[in-house]
């Protein structure tokens, strides 16, 4: 008989881990509990133990690969020389349905799923971990010609196996696929389309652009995150608080406009912008300078988190921060002028982090460079504030041991 | 002791406890490794004498109260193992109907809360239970399950203090593993035992070896005599240690391998088994015969789990406050 072994799900705070090393070779015996292979997680590098013995037949996860926690990562058999189905989905198992903490996994927010969602298995993640899924032959070719998930179908053969004629039923009943107009993508986009002609035809903005040198800033970052590599801070995480604390030595910029009456801010919170294919989710931030980077980074990342969940926190309501910050740089976008939202006052487009050549002292030099445009509502910004403020923020990112130094 | 006390049936009764504690616990970690059960679980193997001394004591009406390890504390005070492992898949059947999960094992209805696992967070409960025996005039004691990392806690010192001046029916029971997490006992606490701390309370205090269950048994009965007949707490420590990491995501690489190796000599079900296949009260075919009931009861109860049905979307605040 064939057993699959899956990657177990031991990481804290992420649900992936590296193949470090297979202690055992294809072919070679094994007996239950133990030590087939040495996987690095966030935290540590531990060995994972087989709950079967048998004879290992097949590795499915290289050395030195990421693997997403739960995927199959090799097969054994009973015996040593027996055919298997190669795939690796079919097996003898029947997942329970619970998630890392024990809850039954359908609803539960993944707070670290926004830095994994180029993996194979994020997308699933929300209906928990994969299924490994029982299908015949030809069910498998049929669903590869219908572009059919197996893993959403259910099996009426024996043993729940998924036949062919599942697979077609299947392929019958589900949605019209992506591409043919979803009705919520609609909605999405209607929303973001009022936003935009709203802004843009009732606020004069105009634009600002610097060029930040984030040299320090960046030199700092490397060896924090070579430091701690499960806790990674982001550009976007230190220009957000550094906007913050430019934000505080700026008042004016701080200052809301409606129905021809101006109204200080107090405190100096900001708008985060969030794309969510299609459309934007606006996350607002309470006063990020105040708080230590590292914490701020995970409250970002679990914040955006539940808004692209559609948790959205109500921490404002209708009182929203008045300067937003957008970013595109992780795309590798240079720098953009971003459009105003509804009741902000500003918005910072932030764009990549570049190497820029410059002269110091008749020497060449590398500058590490990132291009930010303020977008400002000229009824509350004139461009000297404009500029004060890109001034402030040049200023904060510069003196980047500030920040280093609650870190 | 009264040898009397610990009768021929006695002994294989704790025997067959352990072995099912240990069963249940691989059984959890081969569910895990399948990928079937999530991987916050903090495991017992290697404390199944502390668990099963102790509850072999306690009677109806007594209350245990647990921490983030309780797998084996609510197998050995009786918990049925189908709604322990129900609860580990997050089903309705459950002994918190689904939604407590591996560190809130327990049913206060049969003898044991579900379990804290706050460090400490069970030593107050005990003792409010101790106090409510004592004020109602009952003829129940309370004990409490805590690791060495909740001897550095205030509530400890406050509680254990508080329950000696009032000479309440509860008993206190550290099982130190030698480790809080990943840190030392000796790394954060000068004195030798924590058995000794109880002078500073005035009550009795013990070392034990937790991997003798006879040893824990007669401990236990002692204090819970003492606690029954209205004397007061007693403290007990009871040596012992986890063959596992912390949990799941724990290697356990602040021990070394020679550490470990030496722990898993003094395994306490392997001692039970070598001490009595000599003296002829065990044999092959009873460690045979038991085990093949404990591995049917076991699937059994994976069986039943995975055949329940999840907690209902609406029953999510049914339990949550007291009416």
């Amino acid at each position: 008989m064939k057993h699959t072994i899956i990657l177990p799900d031991l990481g804290q705070t992420t649900s992936e881990a590296k193949i470090v090393k297979w202690l055992k070779a294809v072919g070679e015996r094994l007996s239950i509990g133990e030590a087939l292979l040495e996987v690095e997680t966030d935290k540590a590098t531990m060995d994972v133990e087989a709950y079967v013995g048998g004879y290992l037949r097949k590795i499915l996860a290289r050395e030195g690969v990421m693997a997403p926690a739960m995927s199959p990562i090799a097969i054994l058999t009973d015996t040593a020389d027996e055919t298997f189905d190669e795939e690796a989905g079919a097996h003898n198992l029947t997942p329970g349905n619970v998630g890392r903490d024990g809850a039954p996994t359908a609803d539960l927010p993944h707070a670290s799923s926004a830095s994994r969602s180029a993996e194979p298995f994020a997308e699933k993640s929300k209906e928990g971990p994969p299924r490994p899924v029982a299908a015949a032959p030809a069910a498998r070719q049929r669903a590869k010609e219908l572009s059919v998930d197996l893993s959403q179908v259910t099996g009426t053969g024996p043993n729940g196996l998924i036949t062919k004629s599942d697979v077609e039923r299947f392929a019958k009943q589900r949605e019209p696929a992506p591409g043919s107009g979803q009705a919520a993508d609609v909605k999405l986009l209607a929303a973001m389309a009022s936003f935009a002609s709203a802004s843009k035809s009732t606020v004069p903005h105009f634009y600002a652009t610097a060029d930040l040198d984030v040299s320090g800033m960046e030199e700092w970052r490397r060896g924090r995150n070579a430091l701690h590599p499960a806790f990674r801070i982001s550009v976007n995480d230190c220009l957000v608080r550094a906007s913050a604390q430019a934000l505080a030595d700026s008042p004016r910029v701080n200052v809301g406009f409606a129905d021809g009456r101006y109204v200080q801010r107090a405190t100096s919170d900001v708008l985060l912008v969030v794309g969510r294919d299609p459309g934007l989710i606006l996350v607002p931030l309470p006063a990020p300078h105040a708080i230590a980077l590292p914490e701020l980074a995970r409250r970002i990342r679990v914040t955006v988190e539940a808004a692209r969940q559609g948790r959205m926190p109500s921490a404002f309501g209708t009182d929203s921060p008045l300067l937003a910050i957008s970013n595109l740089g992780m795309f590798g976008v240079r720098e953009f002028a971003a459009i105003i939202p509804p009741g902000c006052t500003a918005i910072l487009a932030i764009g990549a982090v570049r190497d820029q050549a410059a002269l110091k002292n008749g020497q060449l030099i590398n500058v590490k460079t990132c291009g930010v445009t303020l977008s400002a509502d000229h009824r509350v910004v004139d461009g000297i504030t404009a500029a004060r403020f890109l001034e402030r923020l040049q200023f904060h990112v510069k003196t980047y041991e500030s920040l280093a130094a609650d870190a | 002791m009264n040898p009397s006390l610990l009768t021929p049936e006695r002994k294989l009764a704790m025997y067959q406890r352990m072995a099912l504690c240990r069963a249940f616990e691989d059984l959890v970690n081969s569910l895990f490794l399948q990928g079937r059960m999530p991987g916050t679980i903090h495991q017992a193997q290697g404390q199944e004498a502390c668990a099963v001394g102790v509850c072999e004591v306690l009677r109806e009406g007594d209350m245990l109260t647990s921490t983030h390890r309780p797998h084996e504390h609510a197998v050995a005070r009786g918990i049925p193992v189908k709604a322990l492992m129900a609860e580990l898949f997050a089903k309705s059947t459950g002994c918190c109907h689904g939604k407590g999960g591996s560190m809130h094992m327990g049913d206060a209805a049969l003898g044991m809360l579900p379990a804290i696992a706050i460090v400490g967070g069970g030593i107050p409960l005990a003792t409010g239970y101790a106090l409510s025996f004592k004020y109602f005039k009952k003829p129940n004691i309370a004990a409490c399950f805590f690791g060495d990392g909740a001897v550095n806690e205030g509530i400890f010192h406050e509680t254990v203090n508080m329950a000696a001046i009032w000479e309440l029916p509860v008993v206190f029971i550290c099982e130190n593993n030698k480790y809080g997490a990943s840190t030392s006992i000796h790394s954060v606490m000068k004195v030798e035992t924590i058995s000794e701390r109880a002078a500073a309370y005035g009550i009795p205090g013990r070392t034990v070896d937790g991997n003798d269950v006879e040893a824990v048994y007669e401990a236990m009965l002692q204090a819970a005599e003492r606690a029954r007949a209205g004397h007061g707490p007693t403290l007990l420590e009871l040596e012992t240690y986890r063959f596992a990491g912390h949990s799941r995501s724990d290697p356990g690489g602040y021990r070394s391998k020679e550490e470990v190796a030496e722990w898993k000599k003094k395994d306490p079900i392997l001692r039970f088994e070598a001490k009595y296949l000599a003296e002829g009260l065990l044999t092959g075919e009873i460690i045979t015969r038991c085990k093949a009931g404990i591995d049917r009861e076991l699937s059994d109860a994976v069986k039943f789990a995975e055949a329940s049905p999840n907690p209902l979307p609406e029953e999510c605040l049914a339990d949550v406050y007291s009416e």
